[in-house]
């Protein structure tokens, strides 16, 4: 199935995203070897050049390492680097924006709190 | 390196109009070249001469080294031309590949079976007998199974279903591995966003940007944008149009964030703003 892109990021970074997205789901396990750029372009009709930039990104930040010879992998301690990483941008881009968003709609922090309760809840 | 070059190709056809003048262009081992132009630039002429199909008036093309118009047998080998319109001989598609594959020195049976599969090919009634879209898979499927260093395709995506569409590009994909390279010209831009790597628009003048997709985002903005972000800059959008969205358009990017590409605006901006893109990218003129 070929994949279909946002018009908000470059692909190479929609497909940095989705691998993570993969690793925090468990679809990648720690340790376990990751599909190949080859592998990756050819199932989403993606340039493998593309696909290279974006693997290139997830080893230097340790998502995945390359064993030579025997292929990449998802890095031991990818899971918990790739949500420390999404937990700051939550914090510091997400979390200002909404806040923003919450005065425009006068809804007060104990309000949402409340609603976060019970959406939880269900 | 394995190249393509162009070095001051001139053409001009014997009873039309001159189409380049000192065409100067580089295409690289290991990419997916996107080719946009409007009718008439030329980019069916380019693949030509690559393919060694027209002789250049001036100037020459050379393929690894060799001269294309030559047409000698191990550079032609390293070559597949799928021109847009073409008739086929009276034979069905095996007995096609039965007598041109061994041409092929990369030609792989295995990727023949795949490919046929893939693009759902009918493969033992005559070429002559299918339809457009029949024989387009078909062709398509043996340009795959050459395994050819190039692949200059020429409108391919014209007269395929969705699903045809769909085999097209995961082929393109697995192709463009292993240091091939395809070059893919067309007027539906959406169908090889995210397929090529590197863009080539032409003109009437010549070339008016060649540049990859990493170099574009990098240069250029595409998106939404509010008119005091560009009053900011004292310069004009390189191409906007108001939806009910708000503006949309290509302006320069001035931050140190890679934008996405949309090809489609690009293609818009390279009509609407030639001369500025040209010098955006230093593309030389002619």
């Amino acid at each position: 199935m070929t994949m279909i892109f946002s018009d908000d990021k470059p692909i190479w970074q929609q497909i940095y995203d989705m691998a993570g997205d993969r690793v925090i789901s468990g679809d990648f396990r720690e340790g376990e070897r990751v599909p190949s750029v080859r592998e990756v372009a050819a199932e989403i009709g993606v340039n493998p050049n593309t696909v290279m930039r974006s693997y290139e990104r997830l080893q230097m930040d340790g998502i995945f390492e390359s064993r030579r010879g025997i292929g990449l992998f998802c890095s031991v301690g990818a899971r918990e680097k790739i949500l420390a990483t999404r937990r700051e941008s939550f914090f510091c881009e997400q979390l200002p924006a909404l806040s923003e968003r919450m005065k425009q709609l006068e809804i007060e922090p104990e309000q949402l709190v409340d609603e976060l309760i019970k959406i939880r809840q269900q | 390196m394995k190249t393509i070059c162009f070095t001051n190709t001139g053409y001009r056809y014997r009873l039309g109009s001159q189409v380049f003048r000192t065409l100067s262009l580089t295409l690289s081992e290991g990419h997916v070249y996107g080719l946009l132009g409007e009718n008439g630039v030329g980019k069916s002429t380019l693949m030509k001469l690559a393919a060694g199909v027209l002789i250049p008036t001036a100037g020459s093309v050379t393929i690894e080294g060799h001269e294309a118009s030559r047409r000698e047998e191990s550079a032609m080998a390293k070559l597949f031309y799928l021109p847009e319109e073409f008739s086929l001989p009276a034979l069905s598609l095996d007995t096609y590949c039965r007598v041109t594959s061994p041409f092929y020195p990369t030609f792989s049976a295995e990727a023949y079976e795949l490919c046929c599969k893939e693009l759902d090919v009918v493969r033992d009634v005559r070429l002559d007998k299918l339809s457009m879209g029949q024989r387009k898979r078909a062709l398509l499927a043996f340009a795959f199974a050459t395994g050819a260093q190039w692949l200059l395709l020429d409108e391919p995506t014209n007269g395929l279903d969705v699903a045809a569409k769909e085999a097209f590009r995961r082929l393109v994909a697995r192709y463009a591995d292993e240091g091939r390279s395809v070059v893919i010209s067309t007027h539906s831009v959406r169908e090889i966003d995210s397929l090529v790597d590197h863009l080539i628009i032409l003109d009437r003048k010549g070339v008016v940007l060649d540049a990859s997709i990493a170099e574009i985002g990098t240069r250029l903005r595409f998106g939404r944008f509010s008119a005091e972000e560009h009053s900011k800059w004292h310069e004009e959008p390189l191409f906007a149009e108001s939806t009910l969205a708000g503006t949309t358009g290509v302006t320069v990017n001035h931050s140190d964030e890679e934008s996405a590409v949309d090809i489609e605006m690009l293609f818009m901006a390279s009509l609407r703003s030639t001369e500025r893109l040209r010098a955006l990218f230093n593309t030389k003129n002619e």
